[in-house]
């Protein structure tokens, strides 16, 4: 992990631009701001958490910065482009839940979704975009089920459906909404290779994550957010007693994040 | 032996109207039931009241025309009501549509109490019924009628209108099949694909809109709502694959219109009644039996062979 963070450094130093940049992000529902005034900057090669409280505004943020949801301010520039000129760089896999799985639709023909841009508007699926689909459920260990209905699919083989439909894209960017919540232990081990595998091609993997306990040991960078951005930078900096109390509002649990420099009993994990 | 001139000129024409209108509503009716928005045509339905009662006040006219305008202009404004207070009024969509069906019907009613016109009962009658047995192709006599250009003029506007609606709406779920699919499965993914995904969705609704309206022309506006449904539903019954589900339903569409044309024309006949019922409730009890005998007896996900995995 540490030779491939030292590559997306030395990209930076190159003068590359970031992956994702965010400035003065601000959004409101409503007469509700939802966030306000969040920095964020993810390098390219880099493997980016955001966690929060519920109702921290983690969702929105990623919805933001696809334009899924208006803003009221802030600059969003994506490998140095302004938003409109994205096209074909970002994949997004928003959350599972969000989905109706009750859908006369078949595993492979939702991973040809992700062959959108390549199909293009009026052409129907072919063949060929249904090999090239199967290819990248192989990727997520779902080849077996191709043509099942994904109504019968399993929570964590539906998490790795939408990411292979997400790998289709080919995109340089993936921003992907709470992907490791609720599924099994294979499927989450699966989908953890399958983020190595995507930095070390050079692509960019920012995810909203839930479980504090384990966002030490996964991401090499993390963003605390509670509709302001509490703390960000590499999670030993960035989870501290002081930064989660200000974040959850009561004191967390802590696990030893800070090089083994616990600041709470181990075992509270 | 069928007598050309009567098929041509009374059972072709009501068989083919009810048919048409069938087949449009039912593959709308696909995305529609995906969609868990049946319900917007009902709602559509009702804003056809004050549609054609106004369109009657502006005109002075119970022409045809008239009233499909009067309820196309009604429809589309339902529509963009319960847009509005879904998306900016943040109202559940089941009780944006109870909200925008009734007070348009309300609407229509005391506009219609109001004015004295006696005549534009009749319309709302129809409208709300079906007017499926006026449809009559005169001067059809004989099978040649179908190659002779100038009786084809003379061909009824209901089913010529519902002709262009069918053909409309086959060209634009043929050519935008994929792109309603993702828009109904996963809208937030497809916006970040860069689908417009609200302009794909308004045009949707227009289309059931339109359709609907020209439906309500034949089968009544009450019935209407079985048409989108039932063949979708139907057809959900036996395929877990949305291609296979819109052919199927498209099939089932055309078997209930003609099975319930056979039903309100012919079968009371054969049973010693002396004349059959409307077409259009012989159309929506037969999707209602097809309906039925599917969420019995469909292979896999009907009630029998479920009970039996139990």
């Amino acid at each position: 992990m540490s030779v491939l963070s030292s590559v997306s450094r030395a990209w930076a130093e190159a003068g590359e631009p970031p992956a994702l940049e965010v400035r003065g992000l601000f959004v409101a529902y409503d007469d509700r701001t939802v966030l306000e005034g969040v920095d964020f900057r993810a390098e390219a090669g880099s493997l980016v958490g955001i966690v929060g409280p519920n109702g921290a505004g983690k969702s929105t943020f990623l919805k933001a910065v696809l334009d899924l949801v208006p803003r009221l301010s802030g600059a969003i520039r994506v490998f140095g482009r302004p938003l409109d000129k994205r096209a074909g760089l970002v994949a997004y896999v928003p959350q599972r839940a969000s989905l109706e799985w009750d859908f006369p639709i078949t595993a492979v023909e939702v991973v040809a979704m992700g062959l959108y841009r390549r199909i293009g508007w009026f052409r129907p699926v072919r063949k060929h975009h249904l090999r090239t689909a199967l290819a990248r459920l192989e990727r997520v260990g779902l080849a077996d089920l191709a043509d099942r209905p994904v109504g019968e699919l399993s929570g964590g083989q539906r998490q790795r459906l939408l990411l292979a439909r997400a790998l289709a894209q080919d995109a340089r960017l993936y921003l992907l909404d709470e992907p490791l919540a609720g599924i099994d232990a294979a499927s989450e081990r699966l989908v953890l290779d399958l983020f190595a595998e995507l930095r070390a091609g050079g692509a960019t993997v920012v995810v909203v994550h839930h479980d504090l306990d384990t966002v030490a040991d996964r991401f090499e960078e993390v963003l605390l957010l509670n509709r302001r951005a509490i703390a960000f930078g590499p999670p030993s900096r960035v989870l501290t007693a002081a930064n989660l109390a200000r974040a959850y509002g009561t004191p967390v649990p802590v696990r030893s994040w800070n090089d083994r420099e616990s600041l709470a009993p181990a075992s509270s994990a | 032996m069928i007598d050309p001139s009567d098929f041509l000129e009374v059972d072709a024409p009501v068989l083919l109207s009810g048919s048409l209108a069938a087949l449009a509503c039912g593959l709308l009716g696909n995305f529609l039931v995906l969609q868990r928005r049946a319900l917007v045509v009902d709602a559509v339905g009702h804003a056809v009241l004050p549609g054609i009662v106004v369109g009657f006040l502006v005109t002075g006219t119970t022409s045809e025309a008239a009233m499909f305008a009067g309820a196309l202009a009604a429809s589309v404004l339902a529509v963009a009501m319960i847009e509005f207070l879904q998306r900016a009024v943040r109202i559940e969509p089941g009780a944006a549509i109870a909200v925008v069906l009734t007070s348009l019907f309300a609407l229509g009613v005391v506009v219609l109490e109001r004015s004295d016109a006696r005549s534009i009962h009749l319309d709302v009658q129809h409208a709300l019924m079906g007017s499926l047995e006026t449809v009559v192709w005169l001067g059809a006599e004989d099978w040649s009628a179908i190659f002779d250009p100038e009786r084809l003029l003379r061909l009824p506007s209901m089913l010529v209108r519902l002709l262009v609606v069918t053909v409309v709406v086959v060209t634009v779920l043929f050519a935008l099949a994929k792109e309603f699919t993702m828009v109904v499965f996963d809208p937030a993914h497809a916006r970040s694909l860069g689908i417009p995904v609200r302009f794909l969705s308004l045009l949707f609704l227009l289309l059931c809109a339109v359709t609907a309206v020209a439906s309500f022309q034949a089968v009544g506006a009450i019935l209407t709502v079985a048409m989108f449904v039932c063949p979708a539903a139907t057809a959900r019954m036996f395929t877990d694959r949305l291609r296979v589900q819109i052919a199927l339903s498209a099939l089932v569409a055309l078997l209930a219109g003609a099975s319930g044309y056979a039903l309100a024309a012919w079968a009371p006949l054969l049973c010693g009644f002396e004349r059959g019922f409307g077409a259009a409730g012989g159309i929506a009890l037969a999707a209602g039996i097809l309906q039925t005998l599917a969420v019995v007896f469909a292979p896999r996900y009907g009630i029998l062979v479920r009970r039996e995995r139990v």
